[in-house]
This record gives C-alpha cells, sequence and structure tokens, in this order.
C-alpha cells in the first residue's frame, strides 16, 4: 500500500464511513439541546454537512478545475467559485427560508402559537426524540437525490 | 598508481549500503515527522533532513557521475565486493535492516503510533499527526520502491527525485488531504471553532500547482 492510497483510503474511511455515522449524534444533539431551548443549529446543520464531506470535496475539486489545477489563477478562479456559488445558490435559499419565516410571523403563528413555549418545544423534542433515526433516514435521502455542481 | 583492492572493496561497500541505509534514513523521516507534528514539516527540520539523506543515498552513483563529468577522477567501484570479510558484513547489514529494520521494527513503531493517536485523541489533541506517521511508516517499503522508480539515472538524477517528490505531494497527497481538511471542517463547524480557513486550505491543496504557476509568473 503507498501512502498516497492510505492518506486516500484514511480521507475515505472519515469522509465517507465514520461522518455519516457520526450525523446521527449530531441529530440526537440537536434535539437535546432545542429541548433545553438552548441553541441547536450547530449540530443540526453539522448533521446535514457530515453526510456531505464528500460532496463539498467534490463541489471544491469542481471549483479548482474551472482555471484548471495547474493553471496560475486556479486558486483565484476557485475562491471566485465559492463566493459565486455563497452569493447565488447559498443566498437564495437563505432568502426563501426568510420569506417563510415572514409569512408565519405575518399570520401570527409566533405570537398566537409560541413555539418556544415550553410545553409546545418539549412535545416537538419528545417527537423529535423518536425521529432521530427518521430524521437521518430522510436528510440521507436529501443528500442523496441532491444534484452535484461544478465541472 | 593503481588504487589498492581493498580500497575498491571498501568503496564498493558503502555503494552496496547506499539502499539499506536509504530504508533507515526514511524510517527515521517518519519518526521525525511525528515530532515535528505529524501533518507538517519544519522548514530545516529533521523530517526534511531525513528524506533529502534518502534521495542523496539513492542516487548516489548518479551524483559520483556528476562529479566525474567535473574532471575530478573518482575510482570506479569493482562490481562486487571481492575481501570476504568485507562481503560478510555486507551481508550481515542487509539482512539486519531487511530481517528487523524494516519487516519487523517499522511495523512495531507504526503501532505504537496508533497507539499515540488515541492517546493524543483522549487528551484532547489532534490525533491525525500520529496516524499520518503510522501510515508513512507502513508504506515505507512502497515509498522506498517509489523513491527508486523516481532516479532517473542521469547526472542530476538527485533533483529529478526531488522534483518527482514535489510532484507526488502535490498531485497524489495533498488532494487526499483536501477530504480530510473537508471533515475537518464539519467537525470543527460543530464543534464551534474556526472551519473556514480549513475550507480554504482544501481549495490550497487542490490548487497547489496553480499556485506554484502564480508565484511563477510574479517572479518572472
Amino acid at each position: 500500500m503507498s501512502l498516497d492510497g492510505a492518506i486516500t483510503n484514511l480521507a475515505s474511511w472519515a469522509g465517507n464511513t465514520m461522518m455519516p455515522t457520526m450525523a446521527g449524534l449530531f441529530f440526537a444533539g440537536a434535539v437535546y439541546r432545542y429541548s433545553k431551548g438552548a441553541p441547536f443549529e450547530q449540530p443540526l446543520y453539522g448533521g446535514f454537512a457530515s453526510l456531505m464531506c464528500s460532496g463539498m470535496l467534490r463541489a471544491l475539486e469542481g471549483f479548482v478545475q474551472h482555471a484548471g489545477a495547474t493553471n496560475a489563477d486556479a486558486f483565484w478562479m476557485a475562491t471566485m467559485s465559492l463566493v459565486n456559488w455563497t452569493a447565488n445558490v447559498i443566498l437564495p435559499m437563505f432568502a426563501f427560508t426568510q420569506l417563510a419565516a415572514m409569512a408565519m410571523h405575518m399570520a401570527g403563528v409566533v405570537s398566537e402559537i409560541y413555539p418556544g413555549s415550553t410545553w409546545i418545544r418539549k412535545f416537538v423534542a419528545a417527537i423529535g426524540a423518536l425521529m432521530v433515526s427518521g430524521m437521518v433516514r430522510l436528510a440521507e435521502s436529501m443528500v442523496t437525490q441532491a444534484h452535484g455542481i461544478g465541472g | 598508481m593503481q588504487t589498492p583492492q581493498f580500497l575498491l572493496d571498501l568503496l564498493q561497500l558503502l555503494l552496496d549500503l547506499a539502499v539499506p541505509a536509504a530504508f533507515c534514513t526514511l524510517a527515521a523521516a517518519g519518526v521525525s515527522l511525528r515530532h515535528e507534528g505529524g501533518i507538517n514539516f519544519h522548514v530545516n527540520g529533521r523530517a526534511g533532513k531525513w528524506i533529502l539523506w534518502t534521495v542523496v543515498l539513492l542516487t548516489l552513483p548518479q551524483l559520483l557521475s556528476w562529479i566525474a563529468a567535473q574532471g575530478i577522477n573518482i575510482p570506479s567501484a569493482s562490481g562486487s565486493v571481492g575481501t570476504s570479510w568485507l562481503a560478510s558484513m555486507e551481508t550481515v547489514f542487509k539482512n539486519f535492516v531487511n530481517q528487523i529494520v524494516v519487516a519487523k521494527l517499522v511495523p512495531i513503531l507504526a503501532a505504537y503510533f496508533v497507539l499515540k493517536a488515541t492517546l493524543d485523541g483522549a487528551a484532547g489533541e489532534n490525533p491525525l499527526g500520529s496516524i499520518v506517521a503510522a501510515l508513512f511508516l507502513m508504506s515505507l517499503s512502497a515509498t522506498m520502491q517509489l523513491f527508486q522508480g523516481w532516479n532517473s539515472g542521469g547526472q542530476y538524477a538527485m533533483t529529478d527525485m526531488l522534483a518527482s517528490l514535489w510532484n507526488y505531494i502535490a498531485g497524489q497527497i495533498l488532494p487526499a488531504a483536501a477530504g480530510l481538511a473537508c471533515v475537518g471542517a464539519v467537525i470543527n463547524f460543530v464543534r464551534h471553532r474556526p472551519w473556514s480557513r480549513l475550507v480554504f486550505a482544501a481549495i490550497s491543496f487542490l490548487s497547489v500547482s496553480g499556485l506554484l504557476s502564480l508565484f511563477r509568473a510574479m517572479a518572472a
């Protein structure tokens, strides 16, 4: 076994075996933190990211390939692609979530039925605690069906 | 005046022992790599020096041919060691390196680094350094074959081999390291630690050849 093959196998094991397994733990942590009223976004997004390690690497490879890996502009083009992707893909998706939040506020969901109230939070946490496996399967399904970018 | 046979045999012995000695220096490079962190090397550090000595030992005949081409008289090796006790010394040293160092000692050292990785993790340190050093030692024979394959056979074999090593690290090792950087970014994100630098590190790993071209263009 060569050194590069060994390190590739190490990266593959970490990214494709360990991190998808750890996603379940991150989702479980997110449910627990939500039940305590603590910020839970970090482990929740981390759970999704754990399922997408290979996808993220493929995306970065795609960014670098835009100029050619040996081109002098490779790093600049890759950074620009990353900025483009953040501004034109991620932020529009973020805008949708903000519009949805705006609609909920306008409908009075937050004021009439306050999701942060203890009994609703405990109820949702209990449901979430019973559904962690399902959440992981759902997240896996979402990641599996996602389309790659770059190239 | 003719060179005495004993000196020719001694020269042949030293040339024959270059490859076994290179195995030892490469193993020492693996140990030094961990000493310097495991995932990085120090400028003018011991790992780099051991690697350089490995390259020098593997390209010794080509280096001598360059010196000879400058007009300096180098006595040619006899091809085999004629003196019996010198020949037996050569056999003993080669067997020691092959049967004890490479076959037994280096795998045990690698196993100790795996042990060290678990202890590093338990102590709250990054275990990757010990893991990389263990993989380096476990793949010692393959790496040596790789080095020997890079020997161009010409007078500039030493620098050719160093250039091939750079290409190997930039083209084979660093793209794999980019995958590890992505994994590290996710772990750091969940643990509320700086993660964006690892994303840019992954981009740098994937475009290190391009960065070399860029700096060459800047220097031109």
